[in-house]
């Protein structure tokens, strides 16, 4: 359309160049996905590390200092009733949500400032390249409706990573077939089902070839008969040995797919442990009354 | 009451200068609007910087826009101007002034458009580590306009009738010749319908046009329940 041409123009102009375009980030340091498996810089340091992390929205404080050390490969599962920072917690890790204290690590790497930077200033080029390794999966899929499966999967590598058409769209068909969606690469959101929408949103994520995978309630939207093949990719993608934070209140799947289950209450970590312990021994009164809840229902 | 002879003697006569004025026209509705359509886009997203000032001064634009009588801003600028040493022609000036204050219109039809998207695509856009301008450009912006067009189109239909502004600086364009020849004919009444009958068929064809691209284009995107 002229309109679309001409809106891109005027965009294109503001931006002023600072937008990858393609060759140019490839080349860029730092863009560069690397797997957990090759060369590993930093070995010793946990892949994410949260210290002191406090979130205010106005008066009310939705997260109370929170401190977590995730390791390369590690599942991690977070439950705990509405309203307890759970899914706040998750888009602070990749700085949707800013932290009002407190600061996040990952790789070693101090989110959102630059290297070498004294001040700790958020710098958004940086902040960019951390996200552009963090998966995250929403409850509600937010897949781009304008686009097709493929296209869905493949705006990632294409504009952010810098990768030519052809070689986005062979990257995004990989990662379709590997969510068992590669008939759908024509097909648009809207004409998908809830399960097969979140699996292309899980696919858009892994296209990025992302280090860690955040998934905020992923099944939470879902009929109840959908939620199978979801969690379906997630078990899989946790076998292939993907370092994993999940919100969820599938407990079957949570003590079957996770090591870590932390459960929290007013913005606080209360309760952390293997499955086995949390879910089925677990020693705070405030986990007891909320499994109790869970399993009631 | 006169023959259907002397009235079609009257059509023969006027038609052919209405058309050259309906020409004219449609050229001061097609270069304001593709100013309006470029330079909107640019004034909505900049009204919704997160830098203040800059949406402070597009705001006051916009609202200095929306009480400034058109006719005012366009003697301001075809009899105001030169006295600054600034000349243009009447065709220039009437172009300038509907894109000035179109520009500010079309600019809230747009920021509408681009509020109505889900917050989730933005966030969605930027956790794949999109800039906030890469994902306005490639996720919102290519949304929104789908949303936006029908009111764009009635925008530009809107824009094609206001275009008569232009006759009273003096641009030939359909409106002027159609009262120059009301007044040399004195039969001002039937040169009139004539005029609007030519609004007309330039209106309905946009409008359908509208129809058939809002239809094509709003097939995937559904604006946001709030």
């Amino acid at each position: 359309m002229a309109v679309d041409l001409a809106m891109g123009l005027t965009l294109a102009m503001m931006e002023g160049g600072m937008d990858p375009t393609p060759g140019q980030s490839a080349s860029r340091p730092g863009l560069d996905v690397a797997h957990p498996s090759t060369a590993d810089p930093d070995a010793e340091t946990a892949l994410l590390e949260l210290r002191a992390i406090h979130k205010r929205f106005g008066a009310l404080e939705v997260l109370r200092g929170i401190d977590l050390k995730v390791q390369r490969q590690e599942h991690l599962t977070i439950i705990g009733p509405s309203g307890s920072g759970k899914s706040t917690l998750l888009r602070v890790i990749n700085f949707l949500e800013p932290p009002t204290s407190g600061r996040v690590f990952f790789r070693g790497q101090q989110v959102g400032v630059r290297r070498g930077d004294q001040r700790g200033r958020i710098d958004e080029r940086t902040l960019t390249q951390t996200r552009a390794r963090i998966g995250l999966v929403f409850q509600r899929f937010n897949l781009f409706p304008h686009l097709t499966a493929m296209g869905n999967v493949a705006i990632g590598p294409r504009r952010v990573l810098g990768l030519p058409r052809a070689e986005a769209e062979d990257r995004a068909l990989r990662v379709l077939r590997r969510v068992g969606l590669e008939a759908k690469r024509d097909v648009h959101p809207d004409r998908l089902s809830g399960g097969q929408q979140q699996r292309v949103a899980i696919a858009r994520a892994l296209a990025m070839e992302p280090e860690l995978m955040l998934f905020d309630e992923p099944t939470s939207a879902l009929d109840p008969e959908l939620v199978g093949e979801v969690t379906h990719v997630m078990r899989e993608l946790a076998a292939e040995g993907m370092t994993m934070i999940m919100v969820t209140h599938e407990m079957a799947f949570a003590r079957e797919v996770t090591d870590r289950v932390l459960f929290m209450d007013e913005g606080r970590i209360v309760e952390e442990g293997p499955p086995a312990q949390v879910l089925d021994n677990p020693t705070h009164p405030r986990t007891r009354a909320f499994l109790r809840a869970v399993t009631e229902r | 009451m006169e023959s259907l002879d002397q009235y079609m003697q009257l059509v023969s006569e006027v038609l052919p200068s209405l058309l050259r004025g309906a020409g004219i026209t449609v050229l001061v509705t097609a270069a304001s609007l593709a100013i309006c359509v470029v330079a909107g886009v640019l004034v909505a997203v900049l009204r919704l910087s997160a830098w203040r000032p800059l949406r402070l001064l597009t705001a006051g634009y916009v609202e200095l826009m929306r009480i400034f009588p058109v006719l005012t801003l366009l003697f301001l600028l075809y009899f105001g101007l030169p006295e600054f040493g600034v000349r243009m022609s009447a065709l220039q000036a009437s172009i300038m002034g509907l894109s000035i204050w179109g520009v500010a219109y079309l600019s809230e039809i747009y920021r509408g458009g681009i509020e109505s998207i889900d917050h989730g695509q933005m966030e969605a856009a930027m956790a794949l580590g999109m800039q906030r301008s890469g994902a306005m450009r490639h996720v919102v912006l290519p949304q929104s306009i789908r949303v936006v067009l029908p009111a764009l189109v009635n925008f530009a239909i809107g824009l094609l009738k206001y275009s008569s502004v232009a006759s009273t600086i003096g641009v030939l364009e359909l409106m002027y010749n159609g009262r120059a020849f009301g007044q040399a004919t004195y039969r001002g009444m039937e040169v009139m319908l004539m005029v609007a009958a030519i609004y007309l068929a330039m209106s309905l064809p946009l409008a359908m046009l509208a129809g058939r691209l809002q239809r094509h284009l709003g097939r995937h995107v559904h604006v946001a329940a709030r």
